[in-house]
C-alpha cells in the first residue's frame, strides 16, 4: 500500500516545515523513488533548492529538517547527479559553521555527508564530478571540528581514511595530533569502550600509507629490500610493544620481578628499537600517592588496545602481522601475577599500598587477556601452535588457595575478578573451539569451578553473617559479659534485622551476560572435551538440569540457550559416563526435533534408485490390495518424472526440480521407508510369514536379509542382533520400550483366545 | 551458481615437455570458459585448490621435482614456484575457520538471530596449513600465512598416497604405499616447542590393509560421527569410526580398487575399479521381502560384494582403463570420474549414462575436485596486486614465538545493503523531541569543550566585576566592624 504524497504537496510543505509531516515525507521520498525519477527538470531543481535553503536557513529546526531530508535523498541517484555537489558544499559549510551549539545539527550534518559519500563511492564519473573536488574540504572540515562531537567525526573520518586514503594523506599529521591528544588524555581509560576502540582503530589506520622518514630509512638499511606498503604499520606495532615493555618494567620497582627469572628474560627478549618515537608522555608514579600507581595499568590498557587495533582491524590489503610477538606480549602480561610474585617488602608492610599494587597488577593481567582473546578471535587456527602456552598462562590468572596439597579456587577473589574471569572463560572457549585435544584439564576444571561460582546467587552478607556468628560464639564462656554484648549488639543490629531474617531478599542473581558467556563455555566443554573427569561432568549436568527445571517451573518454558545445552548433554556423551541422562532431558523437552530424531532414528531418504526398486517390488505384489495399487501409480509417475536429464539445465534449476520431485515421492513413500512398523503392519507381515519378528529371532532375520539382498555374509557377529536400525547407545532404552509395546501387542492376543475358549467350555 | 571441476594429470614416462601437462577447471553445467593450469603434473592426490574466486589458489606438488607450483585463480602459468625439501607425492590443506564461539553457539531465545553479523571474506585469504607427504615417507606441515615449517615427521615406510583431514580440523589421516593408515592430531603437528625435540606420535595406527592404500574419504560429520573410508589394492573397502577408531565394516570386492567417493549423506559408496568400472554400493537398501529400509554393514561385519552381472549399479564407460579418481556433484546426482587414459566424464548416477565428456588430459588423471561457485559482480574485478605468499621454509621452525609473523588480512564489514527506514525514523522522532522542548538533549562529553571567544570575554568581564564588588564589600565590612568595636568600647566606658 503506497501512500504517495504528490510532489507539489511536498514542495509546499518544505516551505514551512512542521514536525507533523517530516516522517511522511521521509517515508515517501525513500520508498517511492519513482516519484523523483519522474520529476521534470524544473521540479527537480525546485526540490534541490528547497532542500538547500533548509540546510542554509538560520532556524535550527529547519536546518535539522533539511539534514534529514538529505540523508534520505542521498539514496536517489537522480538527486545525487543533479544536486549532489551543491548539497555537499552547503553541508561542509554547516560543519564549519560555529555559530550554533546544537550537537544534533552537527551530528546530522556529518552523517548526511557520510551518507552522500557512501552512495557516490564506487561510481566512477559521479566520484569524479561530485566527490573528488569536495573531498579534501570535507576532510579538513571534519578534522577542524573534531572536538565538537568526537564519536561521530571519528566514525565518518575513519571511513574516509580507510577508503580514500590518498586524499586523506595531507591531513594525516593533523589528525594524528588530535588523536594523540585524545590518547594522552588522562581520562581516556574512562571513555566508553566504543569510543576507545574507535580512537585506537583510527590511529591504526593513520599508518596505512604514511611513509615517514623513519620508515623509509628503516627500509633503506635493509639494503635491496623494496619498501613494502606495510612498513610503517609494522614499525608502529614494534614501537607500541617497546612502549608497553617500558611501562611493564615499571613494575620492577613495585613487585619482586626478579623472583621469576623467566619473566625478566622474556621482557628483554621483546627486542629493542633505536630512537623510537613515543606516542605517550612519561608517567609520573609516586608511591606516596597510591592512586598514581593505577596509572600504570591504565597505560597498559591503552597500549594493549592500540596493539589489538593494529592487529585485528579490517584492512584494504594484506599485512605482515607479528602474531607470535603479540601472543608473547599478552602471555607475558598475564604471567605477571601477585599470586606468584610477591609485592616488594618495603611496600608490602603498608597493607593499603600493597593492596593497590596487587589491584593494579590484576588490571594489567586482565588487559593481557583481552588482547589475547582478540587475537584468538581474529587469527583462529594461526594461534593453535602456541595454544599450550596460552592455556598454561591463563591458568595463572585464576585465583587459588592452597589447602593441603590441593589447590582450590579462591571464592572471594574470584567474585572480585568476575569481569576478568569472564574474559578468561571467553578466551578459553575460543581456544577449545579450535582444538579439543588438550592434555592438561587442570585449567578447565578450575574454570568450571569458577564458572559455577559466578552463576550462584550472590549475597553480600556472607561475611556479615560470619562476623555475627563469630561474635556470638564466645557467649557461652562468660555469661555476664555476653549478655552485655548481646544487648549492645542488638541495638546496633536493629536496622540490620531485615538482612538477618530475610537474607534471601538481598541475594543478587548473576547478570545475563555472565550467564551467556559461561553457558557458551559449558557448551564447548560438553562438545569438545569428552574425556573430562566424570565428577566435573556431573557438576555440569546438575547445573544445566536444575537451571532448566527452575526456569520451566517459573516461566513455563526453557530458554533456547538451556535447550541447546540439554541437547548437547545427550548428543555428546562423556567417555566415562555410565549413566544416561536421555530420560531427564526428554522429559524436560517435549516436542523437540533433535531428541525426537535421536530416539526414533530414520534412515536418510534415498535417491530415485530405491524408488525404482520399490516400483518393481510393487509390480510383484500387485494383486494384493487396491489401495496399494493407487500408491503404485503415484510412484510410477514420480519415477518417470525423475528420469529425463539434460545437460543444459543450470544447477539451480536442477536442484529445484530434484527437491520438488523427491518431496513429492517422499510423501507417497513414507509408510514404506519407515524404520519401525506399526503393530498392524507387523502382524500382517507375520501372517504372510515373509519375515519373523526381528527381536525374537535376530539371527534368522539378519540371515534372511542377506539372502534377499545381493550380499553374502561371511561371519555373523554374536552381538549383532537387530539390523533394523543402527542404534546409538543412548537410544537403547527407548528402543526397548518400542519393542516392548510391540510385544505387548502380541502377548495381548493370546489371553483373549484363552478366555474365549474357557467361556465356551 | 555453477559447479566447477578441477582436474590435473599425472604424466607417464620421462616426458621432457612438461608444458603440455595442462590441468583444467571446467564448469559442468555450462559451456563457458575453461581455465588451464600449465605444468601441473602430479602424483595422485598431489594437487589442491582453495576455490574459484579472485585470490583463490591452486597448489600443485610437481611430479619429478621438489617444487610446489602455486597458481592464482584465472592464471595459466604458475605464479610462484616454491622449492621444498623433497618431492611431494600428496598434499592437503587445513582451512582456517570463519566462525567464532558466538556464531556457532547458543543464540537468543529466537531461532534466527537478527543481529548476526557477517564480515566479508578478505581478498587475501590463504588456508591455515599445507601438509605434504614426501616421497621418502615424511610428512611436512607448513603454516601458509607465515611460511614456517612447523614439523617434519617420519611417518610411512614408503611414499604416502593420500592425506585427508576431518571436518573439524582435529585429525589428519595419512595413508601410504606401506599399507598403513596413520591418524594424527593436528594440534600435535603444529605445536611450538622450543624446549626439546618434540616427539609426535600418531593418535592411532591402522594396519588392516595388506596392500597399498589407493584412496580415502572422510565424511563431513561432527567429530562423534566422523567416518573414514579407505580402499586398497587388496580389494577391500574398510569403514572406520574416527571417534573411537573402530572398524565398522569391510566390503570385499572382486578386483583392485583405485578410488572412492562417498555420498555426502553417507547413503552410497562409489568405487573406481582397475577394470574400468565404477561400482555403486548402497549403504541403505529396502529389504525385498518386507520393504523396510535397512542399513548395510556396521559392527565389524565383513560383506562380500556379488558380481553385478546385470550392470544395475555399474558404470562401464571407462573400461578397460582403470578409474583413477572420482568426485560427486553438489546434489550427489552426478559423478565425475577420470581414468588412466586421461578421460574425464560426468555421468548421471540414476541412469548410469554419461552426460558430458570433459577435455582430456595427457597421461593419467591424478586429481578431481568439484567446487561450487557463485559468481557476483565483484568477482569480475581483477585484483592487480595480489600479494604473493611467503615462500615455504625448508628448515623446521625453532619454536621461538617471535618467529611467527603471518601475512593476514581481516575482511571488511559487509556494507549495509538496505537502509533500515523504520529504525531511522525512530531516530528522527526521538531527535524531534528536542525541538519541541520535551527533552533536553545535551551534548556528549566532548560537545562543547571549546567555548566561543565571545563567551570567554564575557566571563572575564563578569569575573572582574565580581572581584570588584567583592572587594568593595570586604572593605565596607571591615570598616563597619571597626566602627562597631569603637561603639562597644564607648559603651563599656560609659
Amino acid at each position: 500500500m503506497s501512500v504517495e504524497v504528490p510532489i507539489s504537496v511536498i514542495l509546499s510543505t518544505l516551505d514551512t516545515p512542521r514536525p507533523g509531516n517530516l516522517q511522511y515525507i521521509l517515508k515517501t521520498l525513500y520508498s517511492n523513488s519513482s516519484l523523483i525519477t519522474q520529476l521534470s527538470k524544473s521540479e527537480l531543481s525546485h526540490l534541490i533548492s528547497r532542500v538547500n535553503n533548509l540546510i542554509q536557513s538560520k532556524d535550527e529546526y529547519k536546518r535539522w529538517y533539511g539534514l534529514h531530508l538529505v540523508q534520505v535523498l542521498a539514496f536517489n541517484p537522480v538527486i545525487l547527479t543533479t544536486g549532489g555537489a551543491a548539497i555537499l558544499v552547503s553541508l561542509i559549510k554547516l560543519v564549519n559553521d560555529r555559530s550554533y551549539d546544537n550537537v544534533l545539527l552537527f551530528q546530522n550534518a556529518c552523517l548526511a555527508i557520510s551518507q552522500i559519500v557512501k552512495n557516490i563511492r564506487g561510481k566512477p564519473s559521479l566520484t569524479r564530478e561530485v566527490l573528488t573536488p569536495n573531498l579534501s574540504n570535507i576532510i579538513a572540515a571534519l578534522i577542524d571540528n573534531f572536538e565538537r562531537d568526537v564519536a561521530t567525526v571519528l566514525q565518518v573520518a575513519t571511513d574516509l581514511l580507510l577508503r580514500n586514503t590518498t586524499t586523506f594523506k595531507p591531513f594525516i599529521n593533523k589528525f594524528e595530533v588530535k588523536l594523540t591528544a585524545l590518547l594522552n588524555n588522562a581520562n581516556f581509560a574512562t571513555f566508553d569502550d566504543k569510543l576507545q576502540a574507535a580512537v585506537c582503530k583510527a590511529y591504526a589506520y593513520l599508518n596505512l600509507t604514511k611513509s615517514s622518514n623513519q620508515a623509509s630509512s628503516a627500509a633503506a638499511t635493509n639494503s635491496n629490500v623494496q619498501a613494502l606498503p606495510d612498513d610503517q604499520w609494522r614499525l608502529r606495532i614494534f614501537q607500541i610493544v617497546e612502549e608497553l615493555k617500558e611501562v611493564v618494567q615499571l613494575y620492577e620497582n613495585l613487585i619482586d620481578l626478579s623472583a621469576d627469572a623467566n619473566i625478566n628474560k622474556q621482557l628483554l627478549s621483546l627486542g629493542k628499537l633505536e630512537n623510537s618515537k613515543k606516542i605517550f608522555g612519561k608517567l609520573s608514579v609516586d608511591v606516596n600517592d597510591s592512586s598514581t600507581i593505577l596509572q600504570i595499568s591504565q597505560r597498559v590498557g591503552v597500549l594493549t588496545r592500540l596493539l589489538a587495533a593494529f592487529l585485528t582491524s579490517a584492512t584494504p590489503f594484506a599485512l605482515r602481522a607479528p602474531l607470535g610477538l603479540a601472543i608473547k606480549v599478552a602471555t607475558l602480561l598475564i604471567s605477571i601475577s601477585t599470586s606468584y610474585i610477591p609485592v616488594k617488602r618495603e611496600f608490602g608492610r603498608e597493607s593499603g599500598l600493597g593492596k593497590v599494587i596487587q589491584l593494579d597488577v590484576a588490571h594489567s593481567q586482565a588487559h593481557g587477556v583481552v588482547l589475547l582473546r582478540a587475537l584468538v578471535e581474529t587469527y583462529k587456527f594461526n594461534v593453535l601452535s602456541s595454544s599450550h602456552l596460552i592455556f598454561s598462562s591463563l591458568e595463572v590468572i585464576i585465583p587459588v588457595t592452597k589447602s593441603g596439597k590441593v589447590f582450590k579456587i579462591d571464592d572471594a577473589r574470584c567474585l572480585n575478578l568476575e569481569s576478568e574471569l569472564l574474559q578468561v572463560i571467553g578466551a578459553v572457549s575460543e581456544l577449545l573451539q579450535l582444538n579439543g585435544h588438550i592434555s592438561d584439564f587442570e585449567v578447565i576444571y578450575k574454570l568450571i569451578d569458577a564458572s559455577l561460582l559466578l552463576l550462584k546467587k550472590r549475597t553480600p552478607l556472607d561475611e556479615l553473617i560470619d562476623k555475627q556468628q563469630q561474635s556470638a560464639a564466645p557467649q557461652g564462656q562468660g555469661q555476664g559479659q555476653g549478655k552485655k554484648n548481646k544487648n549492645k549488639r542488638n541495638k546496633d543490629a536493629t536496622p540490620m534485622s531485615d538482612i538477618l531474617s530475610h537474607s534471601a531478599l538481598f541475594e543478587l542473581s548473576p547478570s545475563k551476560s555472565t550467564v551467556k558467556t559461561v553457558s557458551s563455555f559449558f557448551a564447548i566443554v560438553i562438545r569438545k572435551l569428552n574425556k573430562i573427569n566424570i565428577s566435573y561432568r556431573i557438576k555440569l549436568i546438575k547445573y544445566i538440569v536444575s537451571v532448566s527445571l527452575k526456569q520451566y517451573l517459573a516461566c513455563g518454558k526453557i530458554s533456547h540457550m538451556n535447550v541447546k545445552l540439554l541437547e548437547d548433554l545427550v548428543l555428546y556423551p562423556n567417555d566415562f559416563e555410565n549413566f544416561n541422562n536421555l530420560a531427564i532431558v526428554k522429559n524436560l523437552l517435549p516436542n523437540n526435533q533433535v531428541l525426537s530424531l535421536l530416539t526414533n532414528p530414520r534412515f536418510p531418504v534415498l535417491d530415485s534408485k530405491v524408488k525404482q526398486r520399490l516400483e518393481s517390488q510393487y509390480a510383484d505384489l500387485e494383486e494384493e490390495e487396491e489401495q496399494q495399487e493407487d500408491e503404485d501409480e503415484e510412484l510410477a509417475e514420480t519415477a518417470v518424472e525423475q528420469l529425463p536429464h539434460t545437460s543444459n539445465t543450470t544447477l539451480a534449476e536442477e536442484i529445484d526440480r530434484r527437491t520438488t520431485s523427491t518431496t513429492a515421492s517422499n510423501s507417497a513413500n513414507t509408510p514404506m521407508v519407515e524404520v519401525f512398523k506399526s503393530n498392524s503392519e507387523l502382524k500382517k507381515i507375520q501372517e504372510q510369514q515373509s519375515l519373523t519378528f526381528a527381536k525374537e529371532e535376530p539371527s534368522t532375520a539378519s540371515k534372511r536379509q542377506f539372502q534377499d539382498s545381493e550380499m553374502v555374509e561371511d561371519s555373523i557377529p554374536v552381538a549383532a542382533a537387530n539390523k533394523k536400525a543402527k542404534l546409538e547407545q543412548q537410544t537403547a532404552p527407548t528402543t526397548a520400550t518400542a519393542d516392548q509395546s510391540d510385544d505387548e501387542g502380541s502377548d495381548f492376543e493370546m489371553p483373549v483366545i484363552d478366555i474365549d475358549s474357557d467361556d465356551e467350555e | 551458481m555453477e559447479e566447477i571441476v578441477f582436474y590435473n594429470p599425472e604424466s607417464q614416462g620421462e616426458e621432457k615437455s612438461n608444458a603440455l601437462n595442462l590441468g583444467y577447471a571446467t564448469p559442468i553445467h555450462t559451456q563457458t570458459n575453461v581455465n588451464g593450469f600449465r605444468q601441473a603434473s602430479t602424483y595422485p592426490n598431489g594437487a589442491v585448490i582453495t576455490g574459484t574466486k579472485q585470490g583463490d589458489r591452486v597448489f600443485v606438488a610437481c611430479k619429478g621435482k621438489a617444487l610446489i607450483h602455486v597458481y592464482t585463480w584465472g592464471k595459466e602459468a604458475p605464479e610462484q614456484k616454491i622449492p621444498v625439501p623433497e618431492q611431494l607425492t600428496c598434499l592437503t590443506l587445513v582451512h582456517n575457520k570463519e566462525e567464532n564461539v558466538s556464531d556457532v553457539d547458543l543464540g537468543q531465545d529466537f531461532i534466527f538471530e537478527e543481529n548476526e553479523e557477517f564480515t566479508k571474506l578478505p581478498k587475501f585469504k590463504i588456508p591455515y596449513l599445507l601438509i605434504g607427504g614426501g616421497i621418502s615417507g615424511k610428512l611436512y606441515t607448513w603454516e601458509l600465512s607465515s611460511g614456517l615449517l612447523l614439523s617434519v615427521k617420519e611417518a610411512h615406510y614408503q611414499a604416502p598416497t593420500v592425506l585427508k583431514t576431518t571436518a573439524d580440523n582435529s585429525y589428519l589421516v595419512s595413508a601410504g604405499k606401506d599399507a598403513r593408515i596413520l591418524v594424527w592430531k593436528i594440534s600435535d603437528l603444529v605445536a611450538f616447542d622450543s624446549t626439546e625435540e618434540k616427539i609426535i606420535k600418531p593418535a592411532h595406527v591402522i594396519s588392516d590393509h595388506s596392500l597399498e592404500i589407493t584412496d580415502m574419504f572422510i565424511n563431513n560429520n561432527i567429530a562423534q560421527d566422523s567416518k573414514l573410508y579407505t580402499v586398497s589394492k587388496d580389494s577391500t573397502i574398510r569403514v572406520y569410526s574416527l571417534f573411537n577408531f573402530q572398524l565398522l565394516s569391510t566390503f570385499i570386492v572382486s578386483g583392485i580398487v583405485e578410488s572412492i567417493v562417498v555420498d555426502s549423506a553417507d547413503r552410497a559408496i562409489f568405487i573406481g575399479l582397475q577394470n574400468g568400472n565404477i561400482r555403486q554400493i548402497d549403504l541403505y537398501e529396502a529389504n525385498k521381502a518386507s520393504n523396510i529400509l535397512e542399513a548395510k554393514g556396521g559392527a565389524g561385519r565383513i560383506l562380500t560384494l556379488a558380481e553385478d552381472h546385470e550392470l544395475k549399479s555399474t558404470i562401464t564407460y571407462h573400461a578397460p582403463h582403470p578409474v583413477k579418481r572420482l568426485a560427486l556433484s553438489l546434489d550427489g546426482s552426478l559423478i565425475i570420474s577420470g581414468d588412466e587414459k586421461g578421460r574425464v566424464v560426468v555421468s548421471d548416477i540414476v541412469s548410469k549414462q554419461v552426460v558430458k565428456e570433459l577435455k582430456e588430459v595427457t597421461g593419467s588423471v591424478a586429481n578431481i575436485q568439484v567446487l561450487s561457485s557463485y559468481q557476483t559482480a565483484e568477482d569480475s574485478v581483477v585484483e592487480k596486486n595480489n600479494r604473493a605468499m611467503l615462500p615455504l621454509k625448508r628448515v623446521i621452525a625453532s619454536g621461538e614465538l617471535k618467529e611467527q609473523e603471518v601475512i593476514f588480512q581481516k575482511g571488511m564489514d559487509q556494507d549495509q545493503e538496505l537502509f533500515n527506514l523504520d529504525d531511522y525514523l525512530q531516530r528522527v522522532s526521538s531527535e524531534a523531541l528536542h525541538f519541541e522542548g520535551l527533552s533536553s538533549v545535551q551534548s556528549n562529553a566532548f560537545g562543547n569543550v571549546a567555548t566561543s571567544g565571545d563567551n570567554a570575554a564575557m566571563v572575564k568581564v563578569l569575573q572582574e566585576k565580581n572581584d570588584k564588588v567583592t572587594k568593595a564589600y570586604a572593605d565596607l565590612r571591615s570598616m563597619y566592624e571597626e566602627l562597631y568595636k569603637e561603639h562597644t568600647k564607648l559603651l563599656e566606658k560609659k
